[in-house]
């Protein structure tokens, strides 16, 4: 069931003249998590501004659990953790917390109790009752921020940019905070340019590039196209060149590379993988090694970016080595 | 859970009134303001060898009321309690702390009542203690003629709240909003006011600057907050009710518009 429905979203500025997001469309079913990637400037942002009621769409609609964003009700329900953690700085945590707390409009008896479990949750071992907020590094802020977010249940949890500033162990943290929110049953719309820990955590994705959402893809259906299968034969007196492209051919997996002994094809599932095996083995060569090569989200994210929604994976199953030239948003993730 | 619409806020009024002055250091400021007619008082009265006559008595009141009627002194502390900048230590992007604040189940109306609600108690809390010092003060001399009736505190209430109106104007406004607001409000009043009493400029383009300006006066002029004295008014023959109602509408302008800007607001990269 679908708890977030975006439809024809467009958000403008500058009368028009900068279009920060252009119509799109995407869903975010109930208890699922659900990531946003793209380069800088893409119009992630700008989308997490419209989902949470921040910024008024120039067109288009949100329907959150049936309702507007603006509806308070809507509100009640969500948690948001900010990529800038500009929080009142003068305060303890332990204040930050209450005063969030308070404003979820929960009841003053949990407070306490409530406060302490999603410190455990973040795992921040300070003093809060006496550590100010200005007091704290970047990755410490944002495990106060995940914090407050997660203060009072909410859900529906977004986050943007959730492993800005955060060390390795801070990753790991995330990651497993993300999975144990996702199995008690809570929505998470997750807005990174770490794409490793996108594909870790998310269920679905959607590819934004200047505004447009290009695709929006299941993970699992990705991990399949993603994969090369590797097979090594034994010398034989045959042709193998010629086994191999018409096995290719036959089995409708683009070939990729043929050296030697060894071919790597593209394939879409593992029956695939099963068919050419058996086939190369039918035309004469003895198989006796083969194996999967995954390919990072990474290199999916820098393939070129095309309108239509399906080209990309065409593009992908076609050419699976090839990377776009278009490095403008994502060399930094190709860092990342 | 269900949410229902209110016009206050209990966390957003005990956060602009008491939790920022959790830590004393903050509250030197507004300690300072308020001692400083008394700490005048003291210094005037200790090493002045005047006669205290009663001329000399009415002019010390006088002076102490000038005080809690100075606009300055006003839209400080309301900024003190408004804004989260001085609590901070440094400007802060006040945006970003507000588009927080805002996916929280709480109408932006309700955000500038409460926090205007809270700056209007805070700083008359304050300015009454300011003229209460003061009458302790003047009271150890021998000096009778301060007053601290009821008149007066309404009085501080009432031009607290004209001057808390425009500070959360200015602090709910998009900045360039509120600072071109700003310039043209205190602009068109201070020029108005130089201008009216100035010669008859020969130069036509002078003539015209002047005519200008004193029209702009004449227009948004009026919109200037403004300090009260209830008990000059009260001692009046007649009442003015022309002034005492422009400066209510001008209250109720100011929170109208802070609560429009507000909701107008877009809190994101390219919106401020």
């Amino acid at each position: 069931m679908s708890l977030i429905v975006v439809e024809n979203l467009t958000k403008t500025y500058k009368q028009g003249k900068v279009k920060a997001v252009d119509k799109a469309c995407f869903e975010v079913n109930e208890g699922e998590v659900f990531g946003l990637i793209g380069p800088n400037g893409a119009g992630k942002t700008t989308i997490f501004g419209c989902l949470l009621a921040l910024t008024e769409p120039t067109s288009g609609t949100i329907k959150i659990d049936g309702m507007s964003p603006f509806d308070l009700d809507v509100k009640a329900q969500l948690g948001f953790l900010p990529e800038r953690p500009c929080y009142s700085r003068w305060m303890t945590i332990k204040q930050f917390l209450t005063y969030h707390h308070w404003l979820s409009g929960r009841p003053a008896s949990e407070c306490e109790s409530e406060i302490k479990r999603v410190i455990a949750l973040v795992e921040l071992d300070i003093d809060i009752n006496r550590r100010k907020v200005k007091e704290m590094s970047r990755g410490m802020l944002q495990r106060v921020g995940i914090a407050q977010a997660l203060i009072g249940h909410p859900r529906i949890f977004f986050l943007d940019e959730p492993t800005s500033g955060m060390d390795p162990l801070g990753f790991i943290l995330i990651r497993k905070l993300l999975l144990q929110c996702k199995a008690d049953g809570m929505t998470i719309v997750l807005n990174s340019h770490h794409l490793n820990e996108v594909e870790k955590v998310c269920d679905r994705i959607a590819f934004i590039r200047k505004g447009n959402i290009e695709e929006v893809a299941n993970i699992s259906e990705l991990a399949e196209v993603r994969q090369l299968l590797i097979v090594s034969w034994l010398p034989c007196e045959a042709d193998p060149q010629s086994i191999v492209a018409a096995v290719a051919e036959k089995s409708d997996c683009p070939l990729v590379e043929c050296v030697g002994e060894t071919a790597k094809f593209t394939v879409a599932s593992n029956a695939k993988a099963a068919e050419i095996i058996s086939s190369l083995s039918a035309g004469g060569l003895h198989v006796y090694a083969s194996k999967f090569e995954k390919r990072e989200l990474v290199e999916l994210f820098l393939t070129t970016p095309s309108n239509s929604s399906e080209s990309r994976l065409k593009n992908l199953v076609e050419n699976p080595l090839e990377k776009s030239d278009d490095t403008s948003g994502g060399s930094q993730n190709a860092n990342s | 859970m269900q949410i229902h619409r209110t016009l206050f806020n209990p966390a957003i009024f005990v956060h602009t009134l008491c939790v920022k002055f959790a830590n004393p250091r903050y509250l030197l400021l507004p300690i300072l303001l308020v001692g400083v007619p008394a700490f005048a008082l003291l210094i005037s009265l200790s090493f002045s060898h005047m006669q205290l006559n009663d001329e000399a008595k009415k002019m010390i009141a006088k002076s102490v009321h000038a005080y809690i009627s100075q606009p300055s002194v006003y839209l400080l502390l309301a900024f003190l309690f408004i804004s989260d900048a001085i609590a901070s230590g440094k400007l802060v992007a006040e945006s970003d702390t507000l588009a927080l604040l805002f996916t929280r189940p709480m109408t932006r109306f309700c955000y500038v009542l409460t926090r205007y609600l809270a700056a209007v108690i805070g700083t008359s809390f304050f300015m009454y203690c300011a003229i209460l010092l003061a009458y302790i003060v003047a009271l150890f001399y021998g000096v009778y003629t301060i007053d601290i009736g009821w008149l007066t505190v309404l009085s501080i209430v009432l031009s607290a709240a004209s001057w808390c109106s425009m500070a959360i104007f200015l602090h709910s406004a998009a900045p360039v909003v509120a600072i071109i607001t700003m310039f043209i409000l205190f602009g068109c009043g201070g020029m108005g006011s130089i201008y009216s009493h100035a010669q008859e400029p020969t130069n036509a383009f002078l003539q015209i600057l002047k005519t200008l300006i004193l029209f702009l006066d004449q227009w948004f002029g009026d919109f200037m907050p403004n300090s009260i004295d209830l008990a000059t008014m009260a001692a009046a023959s007649a009442f003015d009710t022309y002034e005492f109602s422009i400066f209510i509408s001008n209250i109720a302008f100011f929170i109208l518009i802070a609560a429009f800007s507000l909701s107008c607001r877009e809190f994101s990269y390219g919106s401020d």
